[in-house]
């Protein structure tokens, strides 16, 4: 137990007759039937000194507020008191302990972020009630040195209310990376009646008996099921009875739910932190699995899996799960999905994207509710540069990278007269954009075709008509086999080399086929990339699917990989997004790309390659690394992102 | 202008205009006669691409696989006509959109299951891989001069069998009054099978040659259905004629808007606005032609004449 | 051969329109089904046609069960229909109309022919290019029998083949009705001019609301100034 959290849960008693200086120091007990309990709580103290949590936080039944929760988080706590219901054995009881404001203040603000009505304490003069105090200074912290955070009962709250304090608790102290130790500062025996001498019979601490076993059990769904029928069996069917006190006395009833609610939060708490400690990942993965760009689809999800494969199942030592959506290529489709993802499926991260419209519709829904996008394909300007968001990372590049490393090497070549053509679409112009960034010489002309256009021919005879020296082209998947064909049927393959970025790829090449033979491509991944990581990859897929992988589908691995990291950064806290976001800026995993870094705008700086489709040793048309263009070569929108880190 | 270049450009919208006829003819026939709006139309487009490019891979003959994708396809369509179809002649409108909607998914991963998601790759037969000289000037490839004769063919032969046949007038007549077809004696349910059958085989024989030049995708059926859908819009629903005009009116006015309205815009407007506007323009104006017919001919142009 | 019809009940959906009609058409024949307007007379028609689903009861033709099948079956059996209305096909010409359901089914020794159509009415001819919804009433009716003959049936069923033509154009088609009786042909006729109808028919039939509440022969009929009053309106 030594990682942050809860690291001891302890249900201790305040009765006065356990909890006076005579009782707890001197041993000096009314009755010899009190002292298996002082027994107990003696060991409590001894279990806390061994465990020395980082601070205590004790939910006494006698600290009311009657609206919101009030979590005490005055920095130090001292005062004389004189237990207001027990004036005569407890008075003038001195005692000082250090507080701690930042938990406290982090389990407000978490409770507020999940609408529980709260409020911070922080005074001197907030007066603590015997149930706190005594049991702390009595029995599980003579010495009075951790840092106390007394939370009060609502008596406005309900059971359910209370359980989900428990669990707000348990992660707020792990988020804060606190090793914290919880006490419950009452019991279900505890029963309310005047007159010492009706204190609980056996089959009263029966039923204490029976919680404890159920928690030590870690049966806390059944304890949970367990609490509410105990309430209900108690006289507190609906808290109108309580409050039209019919049938029992008010007191009495409402201290009874007071106990309740005080254990629910302990049920709560540790339900939560076993949740945690057995919580899934979620993740949307969101890409066209349908028609046309089905492949690509298939080529990122297959990536998916076999990044899960590498990790054992678990993506940062947690159970995972994998929502795939198909966008159908649609933006408007994209944006339902995520909405269902994130408020039906509830996922910590939304992934994938092939096409920049479409990731224009999801990112901003993603980013919006708070929960982390990695992006594994589209790179459209705006999220590299202004719209650019602590939340959203790719793993792929900013679209005009890639054709700029084209137009440098055409550049570089001295190549003159160049045709440039793409789809009339989002990433179609940043393609454009890129290219002539670095490439400075004569463009003959720029066109731009319908998204999906299947036939070319009436482009082609424009080109022709040209006479163009090169040709420059972004079509992206079924596009980009049309065009190639077309492009070979023509008969220009031999007459006007073709330069292009996302056209000749793995995905495209078995239907190609030697259409594309002698393209050049510029890319930053290529499945003959020589790394290890890219290596295993490659091998491993092919084994698993039978077929070769594309940068589709490694960005969509590292997609995971990166989402991996930052899950073990925050050691599984899935609610630190900050922790995550920081872990992912550090691009702390086996990329296919080898080592890489993120720009302060979350783009990675990588390098770009350029590739050759030849004829590989099976006599199938492949792709080969050529030459390095860039290193280390950064998107042209970074500086218009404001972020900094 | 390099009239030439106007020349070879209005062959494409030629060939493409044949190919959304091959398409249209099918579906505007079942539209009219059966008063059925199937959008699984472009289903059958792929299986026949899909059957083609099996058993070229497999036979390595481009006329076998015409063969058995037109007979495989005319199966699968009539089939479907018997097991899916048939219940929803007397539905409505939407009842059948989505029911062939469901089709097309169907379809779609039933030819993903059996041939994957990836695109097959499929050439053009050697014979035809070169170019003719179609005038002094003009090399147009043979593929494609091909397919622009198998498509006016087909016209022809259609218009032949819908107008000089038993079988057409019994479909002409089946449009305007099924109930007094099948009270004359003749097996209504069968002939509409049989012409749906025929439809598929169409688009199937549109599929087959798209193959080779095209993708052969799943799904690749969708993209040529909704011009497909603006042609018999255009056309006139229900009319072999009408589909062949609007395929061949959509078909040049496609081409020859992508390849001339931004040099032309560009007189107008400047080049830099006509570089923004062009392809915007150009990509919308089948759609543009279609609201323009609806509003001044909203029967099409060559509306089928019904009882 | 002989139509006969027993108990037939049939409805449109809910509502029953025939209560058990009982009638038969002997051989070569001419039967008639009088009635108001909305009795059933048609109703009868489309039951034998198989145009309406039968309810109950049995159609037999020629001792052959035709109830419960397809209409093409049955009048794939030798009924040929001359339906209210015409309704001819408008977008086939003429010839087209003639020749698009033309069949010789059970052996005819002299099949009908278009030109034995046309010498029938040789106003058709003179418009076998025109396309059947440009036609006038009288030409469109004398095509609906004609279509009808071409698919050389053994009974003819004519309903209302006169309603609204001219005078003229009536006792053109009463005329080659009258021819059609001579050459063998079993008639079914459904028409509201008693007086024609007692002239060409051999028996006669008049539905009130669904039931046969009257049969008998021409001779009959005439005398029966009661019925034609009551049940005919006359
Ligand atoms: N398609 C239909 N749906 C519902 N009811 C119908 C339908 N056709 C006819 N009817 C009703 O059935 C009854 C019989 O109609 P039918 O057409 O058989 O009468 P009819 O004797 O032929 O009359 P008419 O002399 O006017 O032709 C009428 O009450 C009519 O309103
Ligand atoms: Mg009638």
């Amino acid at each position: 137990m030594s990682h942050s959290g809860l690291v001891g849960v302890y249900l201790s008693v305040h009765t006065p007759r356990y909890c006076t200086y005579d009782a707890a120091f001197a041993g000096k007990l009314a009755h010899p039937d009190f002292q298996a309990v002082r027994d107990g709580l003696v060991a409590q103290g001894r279990h806390v000194a061994t465990l020395a949590p980082d601070a205590i936080v004790i939910n006494s039944c006698h600290l009311i507020a009657t609206f919101p929760t009030v979590v005490d988080g005055t920095p130090r706590h001292a005062g004389v008191l004189t237990a207001q219901e027990a004036p005569e054995l407890i008075h003038g009881v001195a005692y000082d302990f250090p507080g701690d404001f930042e938990l406290a203040a982090a389990l407000v603000e978490r409770g507020r972020a999940a609408g529980l009505p709260c409020t911070l304490a922080n005074d001197v003069h907030y007066p603590l009630d015997y149930g706190t105090v005594m049991p702390v200074v009595c029995y599980l912290d003579r010495a009075q040195r951790i840092p106390v955070v007394p939370i009060s009962v609502c008596l406005s709250a309900d059971l359910d209310e209370s359980f989900a304090w428990g669990r707000h608790i348990a992660r707020a102290t792990a988020a804060l990376g606190r090793r914290a130790a919880f006490v419950a500062s009452g019991s279900v025996s505890h029963k309310l009646v005047r007159g010492p001498e009706r204190w609980p019979g056996a089959a009263e601490q029966e039923l204490d008996h029976r919680l404890a076993q159920l928690i030590a059990d870690g049966e806390y769904d059944k304890a949970w099921a367990w609490l509410r029928s105990v309430v209900r069996q108690r006289q507190l069917r609906h808290l109108a009875d309580v409050l039209e006190f019919r049938a029992k006395p008010k007191e009495a009833s409402v201290r009874v739910l007071r106990l309740m609610m005080i254990l629910g939060v302990v049920v709560g708490l540790l339900a939560g932190q076993a949740a945690r400690a057995a919580e899934t990942v979620k993740i949307g993965f969101i890409t066209s699995l349908s028609g046309p760009a089905g492949v690509i689809g298939k080529h990122m999800k297959d990536s998916v899996e076999l990044a899960l494969d590498h990790l054992g199942r678990k993506v940062g030592g947690l159970d995972t799960e994998v929502i795939y959506g198909d966008d159908q290529r649609k933006p408007d489709v994209g944006k339902q999905l995520a909405d269902e993802m994130l408020k039906k499926h509830k996922v910590n991260f939304v992934s994938g994207i092939i096409w920049s419209n479409v990731m224009l519709a999801v990112a901003p829904t993603v980013t919006g509710a708070g929960t982390i996008m990695v992006g594994t394909n589209a790179g459209p300007h705006e999220l590299s540069g202004k719209m650019c968001n602590e939340l959203y990372f790719t793993t792929s590049w900013q679209n005009d990278q890639t054709p700029e490393a084209m137009g440098k090497y055409m550049q570089d070549q001295g190549i003159n007269d160049v045709y440039a053509m793409a789809p009339n679409y989002a990433a179609g112009k940043d393609m454009i954009n890129g290219f002539k960034r670095y490439f400075k010489g004569r463009i003959v002309d720029e066109v731009y075709t319908k998204l999906g256009q299947q036939d070319y021919q009436a482009e082609i005879s424009q080109l022709r008509g040209k006479n163009p020296k090169a040709v420059f082209v972004f079509y992206p998947g079924d596009m980009g086999i049309q065009f190639l064909k077309q492009y070979a049927q023509a008969g220009l393959r031999d007459q006007i080399p073709l330069y292009s970025v996302y056209t000749v790829d793995e995905t495209t090449l078995p239907a190609v086929g030697d259409a594309a033979l002698g393209n050049f491509e510029a890319r930053y991944w290529s499945p003959d990339l020589k790394n290890e990581a890219s290596q295993r990859y490659v091998a491993d897929f092919k084994k698993k699917f039978g077929y070769t992988p594309s940068y589709y589908g490694a960005q969509s691995y590292d997609g995971i990989l990166l989402i991996d990291s930052a899950v073990r950064a925050v050691k599984g806290d899935l609610s630190d997004k900050k922790g995550m976001v920081a872990a992912m800026r550090k691009a702390d995993f086996k990329s296919t790309r080898g080592k890489f870094t993120f720009n302060v705008n979350h783009t990675p700086i990588e390098n770009f390659y350029l590739l050759r489709a030849v004829k590989g040793p099976g006599g199938e048309t492949e792709m080969q690394i050529q030459k390095t263009i860039f290193e280390n070569h950064k998107d042209a929108y970074y500086h218009e992102c404001p972020m900094k880190w | 202008m390099n009239w030439l270049l106007v020349v070879e450009q209005c062959l494409n919208g030629l060939q493409f205009g044949v190919m959304l006829f091959l398409m249209a003819a099918g579906l505007t026939l079942v539209f009219g006669i059966m008063n059925l709006v199937n959008l699984a139309h472009g289903s059958l487009y792929m299986v026949g691409a899909y059957l083609a490019t099996a058993a070229v891979t497999r036979t390595g003959s481009f006329l076998a696989a015409v063969v058995f994708a037109l007979l495989g396809t005319l199966a699968i369509g009539m089939l479907m006509e018997v097991l899916a179809l048939r219940t929803l002649y007397e539905r409505d409108h939407l009842d059948q959109v989505l029911a062939t909607f469901g089709l097309i998914l169907f379809f779609n991963e039933a030819v993903a299951i059996v041939w994957g998601r990836a695109a097959l790759f499929t050439a053009v037969p050697s014979a035809l891989s070169g170019h003719i000289q179609v005038l002094p000037g003009i090399r147009y490839p043979a593929y494609r001069a091909v397919i622009i004769v198998v498509g006016l063919l087909v016209a022809l032969l259609l218009y032949v069998v819908v107008t000089r046949t038993r079988l057409g007038m019994l479909i002409r007549a089946g449009a305007s009054n099924r109930t007094m077809v099948g009270a004359l004696g003749v097996n209504i349910r069968l002939l509409y099978t049989v012409v749906f059958g025929f439809g598929a085989a169409l688009a199937a024989l549109g599929g087959l040659m798209a193959g080779p030049i095209y993708t052969v995708l799943p799904g690749m059926g969708e993209e040529i259905l909704i011009q497909v859908f603006v042609v018999i819009v255009i056309g006139g629903i229900g009319s072999i004629r009408g589909a062949l005009a609007g395929a061949v009116v959509v078909g040049m006015v496609d081409t020859l808007g992508r390849a001339f309205l931004r040099p032309m815009l560009s007189t107008v407007i400047g080049p830099s606005a006509a570089d923004n506007a062009g392809p915007a323009l150009a990509s919308m104006l089948i759609y543009i032609l279609m609201a323009a017919v609806l509003y001044f001919r909203p029967q099409g142009l060559f509306p089928a004449l019904r009882g | 051969m002989t139509l006969r019809l027993e108990a037939v009940e049939a409805a449109y959906g809910l509502s029953q329109v025939l209560f058990g009609i009982t009638l038969e058409v002997p051989a070569g024949r001419v039967v008639t089904l009088l009635g108001r307007n909305g009795m059933g007379k048609t109703t009868t028609v489309r039951a034998v046609m198989g145009l309406v689903p039968i309810q109950a009861g049995r159609v037999h033709f020629g001792g052959r069960p035709l109830h419960g099948l397809p209409s093409y079956i049955v009048a794939r059996a030798g009924l040929g229909l001359v339906p209210e209305g015409r309704q001819v096909f408008p977008n086939l010409t003429v010839r087209e109309n003639l020749v698009a359901t033309a069949a010789n089914r059970r052996g005819a020794a002299e099949p009908w022919t278009v030109e034995r159509v046309f010498e029938l009415f040789p106003h058709l001819a003179a418009r076998a290019r025109s396309l059947g919804g440009t036609l006038s009433g009288g030409e469109q009716q004398m095509l609906a029998i004609g279509r009808a003959l071409m698919t050389n049936p053994a009974l003819l069923i004519l309903d209302e083949a006169t309603e609204g033509l001219a005078p003229l154009v009536r006792s053109e088609i009463w005329a080659c009705l009258e021819r059609l009786k001579q050459s063998g042909l079993s008639i079914l006729l459904i028409d509201k001019h008693v007086g024609a109808v007692t002239r060409l028919g051999d028996h006669h039939y008049v539905l009130e609301k669904g039931r046969v509440v009257w049969d008998g022969t021409s001779a009959e009929l005439r005398t029966r100034v009661d019925v034609q009053h009551r049940y005919l309106g006359v």
